[in-house]
């Protein structure tokens, strides 16, 4: 009753583990990529955040500068119109600032965030006459993506005929 | 004599299956290790940045006052350094509860004012058993001047 062995599962046992291997090989590699691409994506979005807020510090820096300047001018002013012209004189000379002169004094300032983002500031000077009023008033606060917009007219699409 | 032969032959095949089998599994523990180590360090950056910006707007909110900020969690230190510490969900945790060195991040709050009129708070969070920052960061809040302070 003794069973001979006739040798026809050579070969099967080795395909056997080539296949497992080439499974185990694929999923370890998927895995890997997937949670380098998760990291990557994690670092760059952290980094963004960090510059986000870092380029929030150095206009608030820039407010404070600009309010300290608002100040003396309204200090050392005489009336509301040469408190106004002191202003507009003063930040006409700066070049990182724009101003501008319609219904009220508007300043405007640019802070870099990274090659396509900026944060555009601009803050309406005001002349404050009642107790609580500050020398400004926040127009707008925002992000403005700089990159260059391309249309991509390479695909064929179907016109409906 | 054949069949002798065979069984060898089968044998040296299982032999050098097990060989490259594993070979490949050395590699695949190795690239399942480091997608766990990526992946943990994703988790804990992205946590990182969570509490970090809850303490920044927190900060911005409370115009700058470091003292209402400091209620919101346990934190230690004086001289302008505070540190506290909240654990993988996020929480905050005390650390004279004595929690394993693997289940808390710190957190460094550095406040200063300029003035008293920008406050800024630099914020860093090191990972559980990190030496260094995993995620830093600055923010600033200005309090402009008000007619009542001439």
């Amino acid at each position: 009753m003794k069973k001979s062995f006739d040798g026809s599962s050579i070969g099967t046992s080795l395909i056997l583990v080539v296949f497992i291997i080439i499974c185990l090989l694929t999923f370890a590699t998927l895995s890997m990529l997937s949670a380098k691409a998760d990291n990557t994506l994690s670092l760059s979005a952290s980094e963004h955040i960090a510059a986000f807020y870092g380029a929030e510090a150095e206009a608030q820096e820039k407010l404070k500068e600009i309010d300290d300047i608002l100040l003396s001018a309204y200090q050392n002013a005489e009336n509301e119109q040469d408190y106004y012209d002191t202003i507009y004189t003063k930040f006409s000379a700066e070049s990182d600032i724009k101003i501008s002169n319609d219904n009220g004094i508007f300043i405007t300032f640019l802070t870099d965030i990274s090659e396509i983002e900026i944060m555009k500031s601009q803050i309406k000077v005001m002349f404050p006459t009642n107790m609580g009023q500050a020398l400004y008033e926040v127009q707008s606060w925002q992000l403005v993506n700089t990159s260059n917009w391309e249309n991509n007219t390479d695909f064929e699409l179907w016109s409906g005929t | 004599m054949k069949a002798s032969s065979k069984s060898s032959l089968f044998l040296i095949e299982l032999i050098i299956a097990i060989f490259f089998f594993l070979l490949a599994s050395a590699v695949c523990v190795q690239l399942f290790a480091f997608a766990h180590l990526k992946s943990e360090e994703s988790i804990h950056r992205n946590l990182a940045v969570l509490q970090a910006q809850t303490i920044a707007e927190q900060f911005r909110n409370e115009k700058g006052d470091v003292d209402m900020l400091l209620q919101t969690a346990t934190f230690d230190g004086s001289d302008g350094v505070y540190t506290c510490y909240f654990d993988t969900t996020g929480e905050f945790i005390d650390i004279d509860s004595e929690p394993s060195a693997d289940e808390y991040f710190v957190m460094t709050l550095v406040p200063t004012t300029e003035e008293n009129r920008l406050a800024t708070l630099a914020i860093s969070i090191q990972p559980p058993q990190g030496d260094t920052a995993i995620f830093e960061m600055e923010t600033s809040i200005y309090n402009s001047y008000k007619l009542e302070e001439e």
